[in-house]
């Protein structure tokens, strides 16, 4: 059933989005050959109308990272909390297997996304042989990522950007959840969730990270001792290391516990009045 | 003959309103079932409750000896009273996916009602008119080998002719084990294919009987007596 869910959901947004890239992509490559036309934008004279190009295609690229975001939300809540969802609420489906089949949509396509906005801005500002230049280094580079001085930080940092995107869709997707739990106006309840959840996220992140970070930075100290003066240096990479582990773990701990709250939603507080 | 619902107490509160007040109701497989009462009365309440689409505040609720979950929504098929089809996708998306996700959907029984109506399954939803649609959406529904079956004011906002091909489609493609719960309040139009009725009222069930013994021992019809006991 999984399998089935995850079918239709890809079958239902996939010309659209498609659509959209498409054009966001055309915007990039039109805005490339105008600024060119223009005199392009390294060229110690940037021309306003080049720089305005940049600037309107860097926009677009991201309107259509946002649109691709906010449309995989809307798609799971208009089709499990409207009218659709007397439909998708009555297939014989698991809770879990809902929200993994869309939720895997999703995922893919804010994955897709970012790579898409990636290579957008890529044919918007690199040349040929900036590209060129760029595949033969990238093997060196990746080799040279995990074998710095701290390779735990990079870890860490290629697991976040992996886990990114579920986190970014059960968060918008536990919104939904809790929106459907008002009697009236649920989008606005959900788009109001969704901003509350980022802000409370925030908080508590900051809250956290001020109330370790000076343990974590004791932790890391290097003290060096001369003949006349004590000099005391701080760890950057270990100090970044312990830093984005515990930003990883309360990010981890925050998309499970939404998964959770919108499994018992459905299970047991689905409200199609 | 075995029982296909049951509740006991069963009751919904949204907020502070009573929806369905502690409410006991057994209805027995292989009937055609009249769910009768005025706007407000708790039948969609009902309805979506049987449909696991709300969750009832207290009380216990079986369909065939199971709470409502993943092996009631096997077994029961549901016509709400709103379309729920999405415009931008075909009926024949919908023949697919009925297809794939209901193991008792008749593909074929569904393309043969379609091709008698007339309607094209390679039209998007979005052309069709609403009462077109709500054709569609009843044909997807019945073409299924249920053992419940929930339509929810099925009838309402149709026009005649409408209706009486709604009710024919009701009458012709059940199985005689199904049951089939129809929620309304346009009696008349109904209560010729009914055997039995339940007239709800207030969250309350006021009355639940044979319709041959209201008629033979009572000397009224269904709509007459409705319209005594809900006499404004």
């Amino acid at each position: 059933m999984l399998r089935k869910i995850f079918k239709y959901e890809w079958k239902t947004i996939f010309p659209l989005l498609l659509g959209v890239h498409c054009v966001g992509l055309a915007v990039a490559v039109f805005c490339r050959i105008g600024i060119n036309l223009m005199g392009g934008v390294r060229s110690e004279n940037v021309s306003i109308m080049a720089a305005l190009l940049l600037t309107a295609a860097i926009m677009a690229i991201g309107c259509v990272v946002f649109y691709t975001y906010f449309y995989t939300g809307y798609r799971f809540y208009k089709s499990v909390f409207t009218q659709q969802g007397y439909l998708t609420n009555t297939l014989p489906v698991t809770a879990d297997q809902l929200i993994w089949g869309k939720g895997l949509t999703a995922v893919i396509w804010v994955t897709i996304d970012c790579l898409w906005a990636i290579a957008a801005l890529f044919v918007l500002v690199l040349s040929p042989e900036d590209v060129a230049e760029l595949i033969r280094d990238l093997p060196e580079a990746f080799s040279a990522l995990f074998h710095t001085k701290a390779p735990a930080l990079t870890w860490l940092l290629v697991i976040t950007m992996l886990l990114t995107p579920f986190f970014m869709t059960i968060q918008i997707y536990v919104a939904a959840a809790i929106g459907n739990l008002f009697t009236g106006h649920k989008l606005l309840a959900t788009i109001c969730s969704y901003i509350g959840i980022s802000f409370i996220q925030q908080v508590f992140s900051l809250v956290i990270l001020a109330a370790t970070a000076p343990h974590m930075a004791q932790f890391n100290y290097q003290v060096k001792q001369t003949s006349e003066n004590v000099y005391t240096t701080v760890n950057v990479a270990g100090f970044m290391t312990n830093c984005v582990g515990l930003s990883l773990a309360f990010t981890v701990l925050c998309a499970v516990g939404f998964y959770f709250l919108s499994r018992y939603v459905l299970n047991h507080k689905l409200n199609l009045e | 003959m075995s029982v296909i619902l049951e509740c006991e107490n069963l009751t919904k509160r949204y907020g502070a309103r009573t929806a369905l007040d502690h409410i006991n109701l057994k209805l027995e497989a292989g009937r055609i079932i009249g769910l009768l009462g005025p706007n407000g009365s708790g039948k969609s309440t009902l309805i979506k409750l049987i449909n696991d689409l709300l969750s009832p505040t207290e009380g216990i609720l079986r369909i065939a000896g199971h709470a409502p979950g993943l092996e009631t929504k096997k077994i029961v098929s549901y016509l709400p009273e709103r379309t729920y089809l999405d415009e931008n996708l075909k009926v024949s998306s919908y023949i697919s996916y009925f297809t794939d996700f209901y193991e008792d959907f008749d593909a074929s029984r569904a393309v043969d009602m379609l091709q008698r109506l007339d309607i094209d399954p390679d039209l998007r939803i979005k052309t069709l008119s609403k009462g077109t649609q709500e054709k569609v959406q009843l044909i997807l529904v019945m073409s299924r080998r249920a053992r419940l079956y929930c339509l929810d004011e099925p009838i309402a906002g149709v026009d005649p002719a409408a209706r009486d091909y709604i009710l024919s489609t009701i009458i012709n493609n059940y199985d005689e084990n199904a049951t089939i719960l129809i929620s309304t309040h346009l009696i008349s139009d109904v209560e010729n294919i009914l055997d039995e009725v339940v007239f709800i009222h207030n969250g309350n069930i006021r009355l639940q009987a044979q319709v041959d013994d209201v008629r033979c021992n009572q000397g009224k019809s269904i709509d007459e007596l409705f319209r005594e006991v809900f006499k404004c």
